[in-house]
């Protein structure tokens, strides 16, 4: 291997590991997100209430479909 | 004249995020019975969520600092454009998730409960580990209020330390409002459940 295609290689890894840990993270995020819901879901079987019980279940899913919709943008767009 | 009709009583919900609730409609937990009325729901008072609604403020704003500051955000050089938006909308995603809405839920499920036949603690402790307790009124032996500190007692919030008898779980109500009418409360429903059930056999047998 000489030694032009070992740095050509080298900064081929270089420009795709940020790529591919923001790709990790955001995965790691989104099985954060979740959990968060389904523990927003739990919760709230826990305790109710009837008025705002149904809002905070809807801005964790409007969490974790952000999520989701924000990792297949990275995998699209990166 | 006597009244042709009298139109029932309106009860309003209780606000969703209140800290101190007195008879409260609206709302019910797991394990309730179907007699059973809660006549005081709690949660730390408000005032305890200031620092992290700052610390947050403080995040969604330094983006913005930064840039003014030093004219760009501070990315590598080799990032693209592409990888500078995806990771601009993450850093708000993840405040938003990591510090603002785990916070709040943090916040909104620690409740504390009181019923006509009981006490119920519920700690929200994180975000994957939760706790219930729950004791009977008439097993209250002691009721301990602690308050102390300027903004405890400018806010009028403090601690209210719930002794249950022999091995029964004691319970904490922290930072909790009005912690003098909590504790008042909760002794008077304490002697009916008591007049009501009478004491507990651990009682009872110390009393022998």
């Amino acid at each position: 291997m000489t030694f032009e295609t070992f740095s050509q290689l080298l900064s081929t890894f270089v420009s795709f590991l940020p790529k591919f840990l923001l790709l990790l993270i955001l995965f790691l995020y989104a099985v954060f997100a979740g959990v968060v819901l389904r523990q927003v879901q739990l919760m709230n079987r826990v305790v109710t209430e009837v008025n705002f019980s149904p809002i905070l279940f809807y801005v964790a899913t409007l969490h974790f479909v952000a999520t989701v919709i924000m990792f297949f943008l990275a995998v699209f767009l990166l | 004249m006597p009244d042709l009709f009298v139109a029932p009583k309106q009860k309003k919900s209780m606000f969703p995020l209140a800290a101190f609730a007195l008879d409260p409609e609206g709302v019910g937990f797991a394990t309730q019975g179907e007699k059973e009325r809660i006549h005081l729901f709690l949660r730390k008072h408000f005032i305890t969520n200031v620092p992290w609604i700052f610390f947050s403020m403080l995040l969604l704003l330094l983006p913005l600092i930064v840039a003014q500051l030093g004219g760009v955000l501070p990315f590598p050089g080799f990032f693209t454009p592409q990888l500078r938006f995806i990771l601009t909308l993450f850093y708000y995603l993840a405040i938003f998730g990591f510090v603002i809405f785990v916070n709040f839920i943090n916040w909104y499920f620690n409740v504390y409960i009181v019923t006509n036949e009981r006490v119920v603690d519920v700690d929200f402790i994180n975000i994957i580990y939760r706790e219930v307790s729950s004791t009977r009124l008439n097993l209250i032996q002691d009721v301990t209020v602690r308050t102390g500190g300027v903004i405890r007692v400018i806010f009028d919030y403090g601690d209210v330390f719930i002794q249950t008898a022999g091995t029964e779980v004691n319970f904490d109500f922290h930072a909790v409002p009005h912690p003098q009418t909590v504790a008042r409360e909760i002794e008077i429903f304490m002697q009916e459940a008591r007049k009501r059930e009478g004491t507990s056999p651990l009682e009872k047998q110390l009393k022998l």
